[in-house]
């Protein structure tokens, strides 16, 4: 089945482009760099798992039952949370729950008023718009939260005399990891700014240019991309400013003691 | 160790300190063991001991940084479960060996504590600042001076006169001087015996310079109280160190 504006790539097609893959793949490892693996896990991954995403897409768009969407979008945040903790390596306790808040929250909040307020789709569980929209917001947050944990929570690992120096004042929590928190932040939210200020120049993003292979006017394209580019920054912001303080309450214990970890 | 057997000093509010039978496990190994002692009011105390020891570990307790595996702390005849964290700590203010510094100048840095919520009502004037670091050998310009380019040994004294400027009920002092040569480290113990009419202080040397200021001594090893004199010459506490006494 093709749609009608695009232009069909055969299996075989796509098949061509795994040479690609063969050239990146010799040349790691030709010059040794201990990366085959991750090579071809990652290469596995992304096919196997990009398939069974468009089986199941395709199901879904077709019934598309309102609770059926809403499962596939937790799913997709849950698979997020997990994603972020595998990749940061965190082991604090109640990190998961906190996190998979901080997101659901984030994501979720934006999503709503992106769905409500600017898209209006009809119905508004609308596959569709639902999924593949939803999809950038946790897929950026993703990204932002776990770049914030990670620079979070190794700062304050390293720095603990400082963050106890400032409680030996009679500082808080929030006080005696500012610092940190600020660092944490900016490191999150950067790329999200550095990916909106070389956008139309130094390239053009994913959903724009999707819809513009589809046939879609590029003026409707760029008006749905910064719609969507200003939805993915505010779900960042949230779900980082969130999991931030949350993850704070769970450095400290009750008497305010920067826990051992 | 003879410490004021036979009274019951957990209510007493007359101490400023007392450790009941306080024990300190960090990754299944014992780094305190049951620890009994009495810190009296105003007075100074010298903890001493070798590497190791626990006396870090003694100080960042009484500091409420963590708490113990097992015993209790009294602060004033209240146990230390019973403050809020907060305003326990911004009346004993502990100082570490190498205080902590923000980027900016040496006046970002006395000012730090004085931003914090629970610090913020505090009076503070450059003049206290000015007039404590005259007293430690630092004049007026350091207060200009970048933070970058301070040396360890003025570094450990802008931290102490911070901590000073707090006016704080109790200090206590992790090897203050440990950085300083022996007339800085003079100057820092004289003001430390001024400081001393008004507030506790407990502090954590190897130096038996504070053989002199302090009032007496408590010696840790392998994280239990030695059996030394409370005061001691500094050939004594060499003996004790050695277990001679």
């Amino acid at each position: 089945m093709s749609s009608p504006n695009i232009q069909e790539i055969s299996l075989l097609q796509m098949a061509i482009c795994y040479l690609l893959f063969l050239v990146s793949f010799l040349l790691i490892f030709y010059y040794r760099m201990n990366l085959e693996k991750d090579a071809i896990i990652s290469t596995i991954r992304m096919s196997v798992q990009l398939v069974i995403a468009g089986l199941v897409l395709k199901y879904v768009f077709e019934f598309n039952y309102w609770y059926v969407v809403l499962f596939v979008l937790l799913f997709m945040l849950f698979f997020g949370v997990q994603t972020i903790l595998g990749r940061t390596g965190i082991k604090i306790r109640k990190t998961f729950p906190y996190l998979f808040l901080s997101m659901l929250i984030g994501c979720g909040g934006t999503m709503l008023f992106f769905i409500f307020a600017v898209v209006r789709q009809e119905p508004w569980y609308d596959a569709r718009y639902l999924i593949p929209l939803f999809g950038m917001i946790v897929g950026n947050s993703m990204n932002g939260c776990a770049l914030a944990l990670e620079r979070y929570v190794t700062g304050i690992h390293d720095n603990r005399d400082a963050v106890e120096a400032v409680l030996s004042f009679g500082g808080t929590p929030s006080e005696a990891t500012r610092d940190n928190f600020l660092k944490a932040f900016r490191a999150s939210v950067l790329p999200t700014f550095a990916s909106m200020t070389g956008m139309g120049v130094v390239f053009l993003p994913g959903m724009m240019t999707g819809q513009i292979l589809s046939g879609a006017e590029p003026l409707l394209a760029v008006r749905y991309q910064i719609a969507i580019m200003l939805a993915i920054l505010s779900s960042v912001v949230f779900s980082v400013f969130l999991i931030l303080n949350l993850e704070t309450r769970l450095l400290f214990n009750r008497k305010d003691q920067l826990i051992e970890f | 160790m003879a410490y004021n057997v036979g009274i019951n000093m957990a209510e007493d509010s007359s101490f400023n300190f007392k450790l009941e039978d306080v024990s300190y496990i960090s990754g299944g190994i014992p780094v305190l063991q049951e620890i009994t002692l009495t810190f009296e009011r105003n007075r100074v105390t010298l903890v001493t001991g070798p590497s190791g020891s626990g006396k870090s570990t003694l100080l960042r307790l009484m500091g409420m940084l963590i708490s113990p595996t097992s015993g209790q702390i009294f602060y004033r005849g209240k146990s230390l479960d019973d403050f809020d964290p907060g305003e326990y700590r911004s009346k004993a203010i502990m100082v570490g060996q190498k205080p902590y510094l923000v980027e900016g100048s040496v006046m970002d840095n006395l000012m730090l504590p004085f931003k914090l919520k629970h610090n913020r009502e505090r009076d503070i004037s450059e003049e206290t600042f000015i007039k404590y670091l005259g007293r430690v050998g630092l004049d007026q310009d350091f207060l200009s001076k970048k933070s970058k380019k301070i040396s360890g040994g003025e570094a450990q004294r802008l931290g102490l006169v911070r901590a000073l400027a707090l006016n704080p009920e109790t200090l206590l002092l992790d090897e203050p001087t440990s950085a300083l040569d022996m007339s800085s480290e003079e100057q820092v113990v004289n003001l430390l015996g001024e400081s001393k009419k008004v507030r506790t202080i407990v502090v954590v040397a190897h130096s038996s310079t504070y053989l002199g200021l302090a009032d007496r001594a408590v010696v840790l090893k392998d994280g239990r109280v030695a059996n030394c004199k409370e005061s001691m010459t500094p050939g004594e506490l060499k003996n004790c160190l050695e277990g001679r006494i």
